[in-house]
């Protein structure tokens, strides 16, 4: 059976009269310490996916830029190396096939 | 210190401005907080939150209204975010045990029995929580801020944004919409 009139009424009408809810004591202690955590954690903002892939893609771009330049830096002193010790063989012919 | 000093003070950075706006709002807030999420764990974290935003957003309010509308507008969007997140933890944690990867947690759902109601009508206003989760949430928040906080319809339809007779219509039609909710949903009563 259908609950009555009477008692639908009763129930929109309980919450007449009722108290405040107070919040738990040191509530304020507990807000200004979640507020300086917040606050300590935002000077850098690394929370954000967004930012913490932009930061790795910057680094990772820096680190194939240096070792490219570490290549040809490597593969030019190779070459000047090569040729100062050919001129070195060449002046002292000691590039000559002679056996003595 | 009164409301204007006290923005000013806000307004500059005051720690001790901020304390007091704390220590003179923290009921207002939990109580619609709580009312909303019905929770009280949750209600606490929300009501944190609140002024955690009113800190950081302090300098965008033009003062335009009183501070107290301005942390009801507040605290009501924070509940209603809250109560967002959960509907949509609750549906991910649904379908990880549909296809099997989630853990089983029985959820415990209890009635709310908000502490400032008196003994006598306790189980009746826990089946009037239990009902205005169904109303839409103006209708709600309307219902929740004048019956709960004990707004006027003026101070409500500040906090929503809308006219006054938005606000009649509002109670009006959620009165109704709860009386069907009420007629429908517990016939095993009586």
């Amino acid at each position: 059976m259908k609950k009555n009139v009477h008692d639908i009424e009763n129930i929109l009408n309980s919450l007449d009269g009722m108290q405040r809810a107070e919040a738990k004591p040191f509530f304020t202690t507990r807000v200004l310490a979640r507020l300086d955590k917040e606050t300590e954690s935002s000077w850098l903002p690394v929370r954000k996916p967004v930012l913490i892939i932009a930061v790795l893609s910057c680094f990772f771009v820096m680190n194939v830029y240096l070792i490219v330049q570490q290549v040809k830096q490597t593969k030019t002193a190779t070459a000047s190396e090569t040729s100062s010790l050919q001129s070195f063989a060449n002046e002292y012919h000691l590039n000559s096939n002679n056996n003595y | 210190m009164n409301e204007t000093a006290l923005i000013h003070e806000l307004k500059q950075g005051n720690a001790q401005a901020f304390t007091q706006l704390v220590e003179a709002y923290q009921h207002l807030v939990y109580n619609t907080v709580l009312s909303i999420v019905q929770q009280s764990e949750e209600a606490e974290d929300a009501a944190q939150e609140v002024f955690v935003q009113v800190y950081q957003s302090i300098k965008s309010f033009r003062g335009d209204s009183k501070l107290s509308t301005w942390l009801y507008k507040i605290a009501v969007t924070t509940a209603l975010e809250c109560e967002r997140k959960k509907k949509t933890k609750k549906r991910i944690s649904l379908v990880k045990n549909l296809i099997g990867i989630g853990t089983k947690e029985e959820e415990t759902i209890s009635d709310f029995h908000h502490p400032g109601i008196a003994l006598d009508n306790k189980e009746q206003a826990a089946i009037l929580f239990k009902a205005l989760k169904q109303l839409s949430e103006n209708q709600r928040i309307a219902f929740t801020l004048i019956k709960v906080e004990g707004l006027s319809y003026d101070e409500v339809s500040k906090v929503l944004n809308v006219s006054v007779k938005a606000v009649e219509s509002l109670m009006h039609r959620g009165k109704e919409n709860l009386r069907n909710i009420l007629r429908n949903y517990y016939p095993e009563n009586k």
